[in-house]
């Protein structure tokens, strides 16, 4: 590829209850970024169940691949790489996406990228506008909580993350205590803005000397404030109780992620993942950093490229293809995949 | 014509390849990893023809019953490149691929599929002196006691003195059908070969129709386990879009 040239990626992403393709040009421009979404099909059990997951998966996503490349206006002739999350998420629902992109890998003897979710939840910041490193990276979502160092555009290093309950999960799981329909992030997001914080929930590992979270202490004193109301015979302000949950969970975030940007010195911050969509959490994040480092570049994407997305893995994948990390037809899916921690 | 068969519904491997000259195939029974190995052998077997995925006319793969997830890693890969490079696609049952490995007119044959805490996926076939074989149970998963039931009546309603099994590790629930039928007329015996050949699902292409790609899914045989609880409580609501494009 010439400088002048210009690199198409289609990418695929299918990690949990999201299938998505799409085409990504030079890294940074999406022409397309098909979603189908399962979730109406997972609220009836209450979360995600896997193997539903991967049977939807299935289902869908040649038309996907089909639309994809309409949408953009390319034909499979003009693409120079097929990149697919290969990891973390659910096994069974990877291997679709995975499956899927070696198979036009084969077909059209294209390179295959296997590329980190984690990665392209990060590198969606790409999409939105250029990112000077060193950057630092604050990932919420509902699998993941965690501070991410890069040194350069492929470097990956974790300053710190959670030892229970990603953020996302907590949400879910007081959102059931609530009552409240899973996915509940968003709806307590909104009860959040018209509660007051009535409740004094815990803020976990403030003081220590790390950038790790916890966030089980915080959902456990939630929910024993719920039953305990119940046992009485009081009823609580549902809205007073999101205010007062979410307050806790940005605070700490919001914390840990300031120390992270003093230490750490980044020329770019980036609020990346599910749990970026929140509202409360991207104006605490923004006023306090605004307030602390007003020279510091922060990008937070559209709330479309925080959830679960294929131009996202085409943004980290071309990453990738510049630095000629290409996979085999080998490639398999690797749930548990993770960055390395910082001196690792 | 040039047709590429696979099956991943077990765990054993098979990749199948006819061309104007000869039908090849190559099987992997040493690992339950079809991600793996699946596209590096199709690889393989093309290359070995000195064919490129685009030379062929077809893709026939293994629909299922089996392991959901090794089903679903040939069906996507096989309905994506059908799709991608415009080729035929054809859907066929794991289960009636295994029956053809028994030739056996004067049998009732049972190709079983283990699904776990004693269940199977099985159906059962007999085949004329012409080798037209014909289902005689439908495909179903299904309990060890149920499965034993069904075949005792439907052995005696052909007049077939002998059931011949065939399927992976039946090795060990062979005494365990033998029992059953001891008080029986009925022979059982399981099939010298019980792998699922790929090449027997080009050899079956004369008897099915393309498929409608997008369309195209495994044949579980089996609601996943949340969906039937679910449907205990709510009824069945299986017109519903559960999937959508945002």
């Amino acid at each position: 590829m010439s400088e002048t040239e210009q690199n198409l990626i289609l990418a695929f992403e299918t990690s949990c209850d999201e299938t998505s393709v799409s085409v990504v040009k030079n890294g940074t421009e999406i022409l397309s970024n098909m979603i189908a979404t399962q979730v109406k099909s997972h609220q009836r059990f209450g979360g995600v169940v896997p193997e539903v997951a991967s049977r939807h998966h299935v289902e869908i996503i040649t038309m996907l691949i089909t639309e994809a490349l309409e949408k953009a206006g390319v034909t499979y002739q003009d693409l120079d790489a097929v990149a697919v999350t290969k990891g973390p998420g659910l096994v069974g629902a990877l291997l679709i996406g995975i499956s899927a992109a070696k198979a036009v890998a084969m077909a059209y003897n294209l390179p295959l990228i296997g590329t980190n979710h984690i990665a392209g939840h990060i590198k969606a910041a790409n999409l939105v506008d250029k990112v000077e490193y060193p950057a630092l990276a604050l990932v919420v979502s509902g699998g993941h909580t965690e501070l991410v160092s890069m040194k350069t555009p492929s470097d990956y290093e974790i300053i710190g993350d959670t030892r229970d309950d990603a953020a996302g999960e907590s949400y879910d799981k007081v959102g059931r205590v609530m009552g409240i329909n899973y996915p509940a992030g968003k709806t307590i997001d909104e009860m959040a803005h018209q509660g007051s914080e009535t409740f004094d929930f815990p803020r976990a590992m403030m003081k220590e000397d790390n950038y790790d979270f916890s966030f089980s202490g915080l959902k456990s004193a939630f929910i024993n404030t719920v039953h305990h109301a119940d046992q009485v015979g009081e009823t609580l302000d549902k809205n007073d109780l999101a205010t007062s949950f979410q307050s806790a969970v940005v605070e700490v975030l919001v914390h840990k992620t300031v120390k992270a940007i003093a230490e750490y010195q980044p020329k770019t911050f980036i609020l990346a993942g599910g749990v970026a969509a929140n509202q409360g959490l991207r104006q605490a994040l923004t006023e306090a950093i605004n307030q602390q480092f007003p020279d510091l570049k922060v990008i937070i994407p559209p709330l479309r490229l925080c959830g679960d997305n294929a131009a996202m893995i085409g943004a980290a994948a071309y990453q990738q293809f510049l630095d000629q990390d290409f996979s085999d037809m080998s490639l398999n899916a690797e749930p548990g995949l993770e960055f390395p921690y910082e001196g690792e | 014509m040039n047709v590429l068969a696979m099956s991943t519904a077990t765990s054993q491997l098979s990749v199948a390849l006819q061309t104007a000259n000869r039908t090849v195939e190559k099987n992997r029974t040493d690992s339950r990893n079809h991600s793996i190995h699946l596209m590096p052998t199709i690889t393989h077997i093309l290359e070995q023809e000195n064919l490129k995925l685009n030379d062929i006319q077809a893709v026939v793969v293994a629909q299922g019953p089996g392991s959901y997830t090794g089903v679903r890693i040939g069906v996507t890969a096989a309905k994506t490149m059908a799709k991608v490079l415009n080729k035929k696609l054809y859907g066929v049952s794991t289960l009636a691929l295994l029956a053809r490995n028994v030739l056996d007119s004067e049998a009732l044959i049972v190709p079983v599929i283990d699904a776990r805490n004693h269940n199977f996926f099985a159906s059962a076939y007999s085949v004329d002196e012409e080798g037209h074989y014909s289902e005689q149970l439908k495909e179903q998963h299904i309990d060890f006691e149920g499965l034993v039931n069904q075949l005792r009546s439907k052995a005696v309603k052909l007049g077939k003195n002998k059931l011949i099994f065939v399927g992976e590790s039946l090795k060990e629930q062979q005494s365990e059908f033998s029992d059953l039928f001891s008080k029986t007329e009925v022979k059982i015996e399981v099939a010298k070969d019980n792998l699922v050949h790929a090449e027997l699902a080009i050899s079956m292409l004369d008897q099915l129709t393309p498929e409608n790609i997008d369309l195209f899914v495994p044949e579980y045989l089996r609601k996943t386990q949340a969906e039937t609880d679910w449907a205990k409580t709510n009824g069945d609501h299986d017109g519903n879009q559960y999937v959508e494009e945002v």
